[in-house]
């Protein structure tokens, strides 16, 4: 160690530099046996879900790691002790400055334990829609659609709503639909049944239901509801909406836009249109069926 | 392949010429080029159409747009396609159209048909280039809620009581169900569910594609099922030759299920 000392021309001694590199090793080694315990424990718990493995995985390793560390620093001398004594006033300083951290910490030991949501789920956290990447001790990680990556701090995730999309294995769409005032409604009624009825994605338990939803503005108003496979649930959404144009198409049934009707009273002529200001003009002209004029 | 109608086993196929089959509702055209398999299939909406064509030489003019193409890279000297019937991959729930009234102490014998899956590779021990249904069923949840439960195939079928009834089609396999009633009360039954995915195939001469054959005891005084998996087709039919295994491992031949309202929706 002399050698290394003097070649290097440090002003330290042997003694000092056989326990710095003492200590060196444990730290190197500690770091080496955290890694392959991560990689022992990953491949003993394949059976287990993302979430169960993520956090077993970081517990060993950091426990494997903070022996390693702890006898390092006692290589080098760190009285653990002193630390001991040092505890209670360094509980207190360390408390009040990381109220936030400790609160997501804990937040985060709830949101593992209650396992609401795991790795992959979908989710939506007050209007965030993504995937969950992660759940850390301070935040989880979310990957939207548009492939962003969102970190939410776990307290916000403990006493924020969440909406869990892959929880259950089937879920339900809501179809709006409103058609004309003149149709025959008990034919509409019997189409849309036999659109969900058609559709092989369409669950025939639970059944299809079809809900009255009123008179509408411009139409009369319905909800057809169907259940899918939840992995199903965006291919029906698509295909149903199709299926229900082409099959309204087919039998004449008008889908209504918003529109206004005007009459001048019960039984009425179309309404007179007259121009004003222009020396063609004729008396009276019904919609639609005057030339159009020149401005003059 | 004894049923007049059979349409698995191997064919050889001429590198880049088009082969054609037809299999009830359901149609394939296969050609194996130099380094891929390329497969296209068609399913109708409709269960019972369609006759047999096997192997039948076709072009591609014929191949129709809504064909649904499937690739596998690989390159083979030889080039043999081997076509397996295979049961459904989930369980189908079965509801016939009129609810059967099974009465305290009787033992009642359905049958059902449910579509075969079709299964094509690349050799007889060679990968699966394709594994779907001849016709595509309507999915359907079987349980007492939304929670609990699991995803089935829907089928609504005439349940027929008579075995002279059921159309031998070689596109669908033949289950017979057997109801025992051990319970003092009678019951309607709605809808049952078979659990096609654990039984196996078989080719009965004459009679079409049969699996094996169920039973269903509904136990005095109790809510709890079981389900007994035959070891065969059953008893009306004679010399079954087993052409394809169950897709689900059975532990044993007896296993027992939830609550029998749930295995028959009553």
């Amino acid at each position: 160690m002399a050698w290394l000392a003097s070649t290097f021309q440090l002003h330290v001694t042997p003694d000092q530099l056989a326990v710095a590199l003492r200590a060196g090793v444990y730290v190197v080694l500690g770091l080496l046996l955290a890694r392959l315990t991560a990689v022992g424990v990953t491949r003993a718990t394949r059976h287990m879900g993302p979430q169960e493995r993520v956090l077993l995985r970081r517990l060993a390793s950091y426990a494997v790691l903070g022996l390693f560390l702890a006898s390092a620093l006692r290589e080098a001398g760190f009285r653990f002790d002193v630390l001991l004594g040092a505890a209670g006033i360094l509980t207190v300083a360390v408390g009040f400055a990381s109220q936030t951290s400790e609160s997501n910490m804990i937040s985060g030991l709830f949101l593992m334990l209650e396992r609401s949501i795991a790795i992959g789920d979908i989710i939506n956290v007050a209007g965030t829609v993504g995937e969950v990447l992660s759940v850390d001790l301070l935040s989880t990680r979310l990957r939207t659609f548009d492939n962003l990556l969102i970190r939410i701090p776990n307290q916000t995730m403990v006493s924020t709503q969440i909406t869990n999309y892959n929880r259950l294995p089937i879920r339900r769409f809501d179809l709006q639909v409103g058609v004309a005032y003149k149709e025959d409604l008990a034919k509409v009624e019997q189409a849309l049944l036999d659109i969900a009825d058609r559709n092989p994605l369409c669950l025939e338990d639970p059944a299809p239901l079809l809900i009255s939803m009123g008179f509408g503005a411009s139409s009369i108003n319905y909800q057809l509801s169907v259940w899918a496979k939840r992995e199903n649930w965006l291919e029906l959404r698509n295909r149903i909406t199709r299926e229900v144009k082409t099959a309204f198409d087919g039998l004449g049934i008008e889908l209504p836009f918003p529109h206004v009707s005007l009459y001048a009273g019960s039984v009425t002529e179309p309404l007179p249109v007259m121009l004003v200001g222009s020396e063609t003009a004729g008396p009276a002209d019904p919609v639609g069926t005057a030339p159009p004029e020149e401005a003059p | 392949m004894s049923t007049t109608d059979a349409w698995w086993g191997d064919t050889a196929l001429k590198p880049g010429a088009l082969r054609t089959w037809q299999i009830g509702p359901y149609r394939l055209w296969v050609r194996a080029e130099a380094r891929e398999w390329r497969l296209w299939s068609l399913s109708s909406d409709e269960a019972m159409v369609g006759g047999i064509r096997v192997a039948e030489e076709g072009n591609d003019d014929e191949v129709p747009d809504g064909a649904a193409l499937t690739r596998v890279g690989l390159a083979q000297r030889d080039p043999v396609l081997t076509l397996l019937p295979a049961p459904a991959d989930r369980d189908v729930v079965v509801r016939p159209d009129l609810p059967v009234v099974v009465p305290a102490g009787v033992r009642v014998e359905l049958y059902v048909t449910t579509p075969l899956w079709v299964v094509a590779r690349a050799g007889r021990d060679g990968p699966t280039l394709l594994d779907e249904p001849s016709h595509r069923m309507s999915d359907t949840w079987f349980g007492p809620n939304t929670l609990e439960g699991e995803l089935a195939y829907a089928l609504r079928t005439s349940a027929t009581l008579d075995l002279e009834a059921l159309p031998y089609v070689s596109h669908r396999a033949i289950t017979r169900v057997s109801v025992v009633n051990a319970a003092r009360d009678a019951f309607s039954l709605v809808k049952l569910k078979v659990p096609v995915a654990g039984l196996a195939l078989y080719d009965v001469p004459g009679s079409g594609i049969w699996t094996d054959a169920v039973t269903l005891e509904r136990e005095q005084a109790s809510d709890e099922a079981e389900v007994v998996v035959g070891n065969g087709p059953g008893a009306a039919t004679a010399r079954p030759e087993r052409i394809a295994d169950p897709r689900l491992a059975v532990r044993g031949p007896r296993f027992s299920l939830d609550a029998f309202g749930r295995l028959l929706g009553m």
